[in-house]
């Protein structure tokens, strides 16, 4: 069972963030990475763009799930950014993305990053709540909708 | 109670499934159609991503939990306990998945399972 509200918490959340490009995403990512859950920003930065140069983490429908494992960390951590302009992200269905989640999981941590996964890309099929989150005009707003009882997601 | 498809069937699912994103999936080796075990072999553009090995969950859920983890740095020995692993398990599926972000759509696909 992964529990989205652990790998959580409202500095890990930003609406209408602008970046230019891809790597500047990640930049952010890293620099919200320190922030929100205390983790050296360089080493996300890193495992973030090894993994991109393996290939796209785009999922189409303008989204992409950045992720992967690091050392260090004791669980899985996640950052949710809806972007204020969508960005080229080379996805599947070369849509450009405006909503990011990132997925970080301990570098032990295979089984669990699988279920985070599984669990994050289930809830990106949600037409609906991808609407909603599409819709979320602050960090708070998003924030509730991600942390809300009914994202308590099984996988 | 959930419905649990034979290993065959839910191979050829995944095949479906990734052949419809542009994906491209081998058996490298054929285990019991009904209930033989699952070796997914993940690459992106050719290169070795990871092993995960279907699985069930303490709540009897399918899971994949990765397998060879020590081993994908070297495709050789990798390549080498693979076909230990079929010579001592005939039921043992062993599937090559080549797709973008092969973890993730792996992860994707038993979910909605």
């Amino acid at each position: 069972m992964f529990y989205l509200q652990n790998s959580l918490t409202p500095l890990a959340v930003r609406a209408g963030l602008t970046v230019a490009n891809k790597k500047s995403l990640f930049q952010n990512l890293a620099s919200l990475s320190k922030q929100a859950h205390g983790v050296d920003p360089h080493a996300v930065l890193d495992r973030l763009m090894e993994r991109e140069r393996l290939g796209s983490t785009g999922f189409g429908s303008g989204i992409a799930i950045p992720h992967g494992k690091i050392e260090g960390l004791t669980k899985v951590i996640a950052i949710c950014l809806r972007l204020a302009r969508p960005i080229d992200f080379e996805a599947i269905d070369d849509l450009p993305v405006d909503l990011v989640f990132m997925l970080l999981s301990p570098a032990d941590g295979g089984a669990e990053h699988l279920k985070a996964l599984a669990a994050v890309s289930r809830m990106m099929r949600d037409k609906e709540f991808v609407a909603k989150l599409r819709g979320a005009a602050t960090d708070d707003a998003l924030y509730a909708l991600l942390n809300s009882q009914e994202m308590v997601t099984a996988a | 109670m959930a419905v649990r498809l034979t290993t065959k069937l839910f191979i050829n699912a995944l095949m479906r499934r990734a052949t419809s994103l542009g994906g491209h999936v081998t058996v490298l080796a054929h285990g019991d159609d009904s209930a033989g075990g699952l070796l997914l072999i993940c690459l992106e553009k050719g290169q070795l991503s990871a092993v995960l090995e279907r699985s069930t969950d303490a709540q009897g859920r399918m899971v994949w939990r990765p397998s060879f983890d020590q081993l994908i740095e070297n495709k050789d020995k990798l390549l080498e306990s693979l076909q230990k692993r079929a010579a001592q398990d005939s039921d043992l599926w062993q599937v090559e998945l080549d797709i973008a972000d092969a973890e993730r759509f792996a992860a994707d696909f038993i979910a909605e399972g």
